[in-house]
């Protein structure tokens, strides 16, 4: 039965499906939430939608990691690298970005004691 | 010297600045000063050499990561490195008078944030570009809370969320991009875009619009900037609009031309630049904070760039890479005299312009005013005339009355603004302006005025830079490491 699993089409859709899934239960976080924490966290889940999508549709079934040791000795047969190696480096962004907008939201709960945000209002005329 | 230094030097410089902050303020601000020299001798040095220049790191492009300097990024570079080496000096005072602010945190962002603008402009490869795009975000986040008090830090989160948003498009973007063409490098994305799927081809345009759109305050998602203005201080908000909007500005228009999307999309982009041109200038009418004037004006002047940037005509777009130069260096200006007058007063309510009294910054404020206003003889008339002069010998004379219309709008506050000034009933106050910001200031200010009287000085460099922008062929070649 898992067979059905081993087939590079059948993984595509079901990447194509979750991912966008994901994708949409962050969007619905950042339509919705108020709190501070909870949008910055349903920012970083859409930002793993994108990853999950664009990692999943790189890879098929027979391909191994573009990783050199015992298995794979010339650079046949393996995925695509460069996804990867962009990946990685977004992760880093997203989470120094996660970081950056969780101490920012800590200093405005110490001043403040909110982390509503829409009452961040005071900018205006 | 490698294209590589620019981005290298300040990153240095950032993560150096601990030991030079235990050597004392003067030596962190003194050296800070000598970085943005050093990078602005090394752009003057470049203005007389054959352009473009490649600096290649390891592999050869279209593998390898390359930075390259054509005629359009030498204007912007200029611009960049002109308007560091002012703001640093400006800190130099802000930081003697305001003794006790945190001095490292401001020179660790700022100079990456020139790092990551230059970057975005050197960079010929598309996730390169994104990376450099992140950096000058987060700087830029942490330069708006730069005030540790609500104010700040409301704007630094609302530019965080904001620029969040922008970043998820852009990746989705460069993601979409890799799936279809399977290459990052700009030159052979600009060689196969035309191959990708109609439909998808709309979505990824869509994307980059969006991401780019936002972050260069394009309507209708600019409605974070005056806030983001608002909470920040003014030296920033010099930035802000002197280079980090110009950062953005230059990569739409840059990818804008070499995917080769002006037949398509020109009327789309010219529409969208004159309403953020209309829109703004209303909103700025009735608006009691400086700071937010001032951004809402730099919005309008964005959208008339936008407007003249997409018509893919040689001397429209040289005239507005000419307003833009102007427009950077008045805005500089303004912004920095207003930090002055915000420091005295400690307010940045629209009274303190007709509260202060001091002949120099009257003089060298309503310059600034009249040149973005576009009267002569300053630099920002000649830009708007050139503008002007563009979409007329291309016949689009609805441009043409649409730009003198809303301009009407623009000179009511702004003669406003310099009445207020001028009126001898208010209650004056003696503003002491400091010796470094003499010569800072006079110094704009003189530019300004030289770029009016002899706009050949600058017409020269536009001129390269508008023909490099709409003719990127050697540009494409260099990218593709054709002959290298």
């Amino acid at each position: 039965m898992l067979d059905f699993f081993n087939n590079t089409q059948t993984i595509h859709m079901i990447i194509i499906i979750g991912s966008m899934a994901l994708f949409f239960i962050g969007f619905y976080g950042i339509a919705t939430q108020k709190n501070l924490v909870k949008v910055l966290v349903s920012f970083d889940i859409m930002e793993s939608a994108l990853f999950l999508f664009f990692i999943g549709l790189h890879y098929q079934v027979g391909l191994v990691a573009p990783i050199v040791d015992k298995n794979l000795k010339t650079f046949t047969g393996m995925v695509d690298p460069v996804p990867q190696a962009m990946i990685l480096t977004t992760i880093v962004i997203g989470l120094a970005v996660l970081a950056l907008g969780l101490s920012f939201g800590i200093e405005y709960y110490k001043l403040t004691g909110r982390n509503d945000i829409s009452k961040m209002n005071e900018l205006r005329d | 010297m490698s294209l590589g230094y620019y981005f290298l030097l300040p990153v240095l410089f950032s993560f150096l600045t601990p030991y030079f902050k235990k050597m004392g303020s003067f030596t962190l601000r003194g050296s800070s000063i000598l970085l943005s020299l050093i990078l602005f001798l090394q752009t003057v040095a470049y203005m007389s050499v054959k352009l473009p220049q490649i600096s290649q790191f390891s592999i050869k492009p279209p593998l390898g990561i390359a930075f390259i300097l054509d005629g359009y990024s030498l204007l912007f570079l200029l611009i960049f490195t002109f308007s560091a080496l002012v703001v640093s000096f400006y800190m130099y005072w802000f930081f003697k008078e305001n003794s006790g602010r945190d001095e490292a945190r401001f020179y660790v962002f700022f100079n990456m944030l020139i790092a990551g603008s230059i970057g975005m402009i050197l960079s010929c490869d598309i996730f390169n570009l994104y990376i450099f795009f992140e950096i000058t975000g987060i700087c830029s986040y942490t330069l708006s809370a730069y005030n540790k008090d609500k104010l700040g830090l409301e704007s630094g989160i609302k530019y965080l969320i904001i620029g969040s948003i922008a970043s998820i498009f852009i990746v989705f973007a460069i993601m979409l991009i890799y799936l279809q063409i399977g290459t990052v490098n700009l030159g052979l994305i600009a060689q196969r875009f035309h191959l990708i799927d109609p439909k998808i081809s709309v979505l990824i345009v869509l994307m980059l619009f969006i991401g780019f759109g936002t972050k260069a305050e394009l309507f209708p998602m600019n409605f974070w900037a005056p806030d983001i203005y608002q909470g920040s201080i003014s030296s920033v908000n010099g930035l802000f609009s002197s280079v980090v909007a110009k950062a953005y500005l230059f990569v739409f228009f840059h990818l804008f031309y070499l995917f080769n999307l002006g037949s398509k999309y020109m009327l789309f982009v010219m529409v969208i630049g004159a309403i953020t041109f209309l829109v703004s200038e209303f909103t700025a009418l009735n608006q009691t904070n400086v700071k937010r004037l001032f951004a809402y004006s730099t919005l309008g002047q964005l959208g008339v760039l936008f407007m003249a940037l997409s018509t893919n005509s040689s001397q429209t777009v040289s005239g507005a890479l000419f307003h833009l130069t102007s427009h950077s260096i008045s805005k500089l200006l303004i912004f920095l005299a207003l930090g002055i007058l915000i420091h005295k007063f400690k307010s940045a309510k629209i009274d303190i312009l007709g509260n202060f009294k001091s002949g120099f910054l009257t003089i060298v404020l309503a310059i600034g005013f009249l040149s973005i206003l576009g009267i002569p003889p300053f630099s920002g008339f000649i830009g708007k005339i050139l503008i002007l002069e563009g979409f007329a010998l291309s016949h689009n004379y609805a441009a043409v009355a649409f730009i003198l219309l809303v301009s009407i709008i623009e000179a009511i506050y702004f003669f406003r603004l310099t009445a207020m000034m001028l009126d001898k009933k208010r209650a004056k106050v003696g503003v002491k302006v400091g010796s470094i910001n003499y010569i800072i200031l006079t110094l704009l200010a003189v530019l300004i005025v030289l770029f009016g009287v002899y706009p050949s000085l600058l017409i020269h460099y536009t001129d390269l830079a508008a023909n490099a922008l709409l003719h990127p062929t050697n540009y494409l070649n260099y990218a593709l490491g054709v002959g290298l």
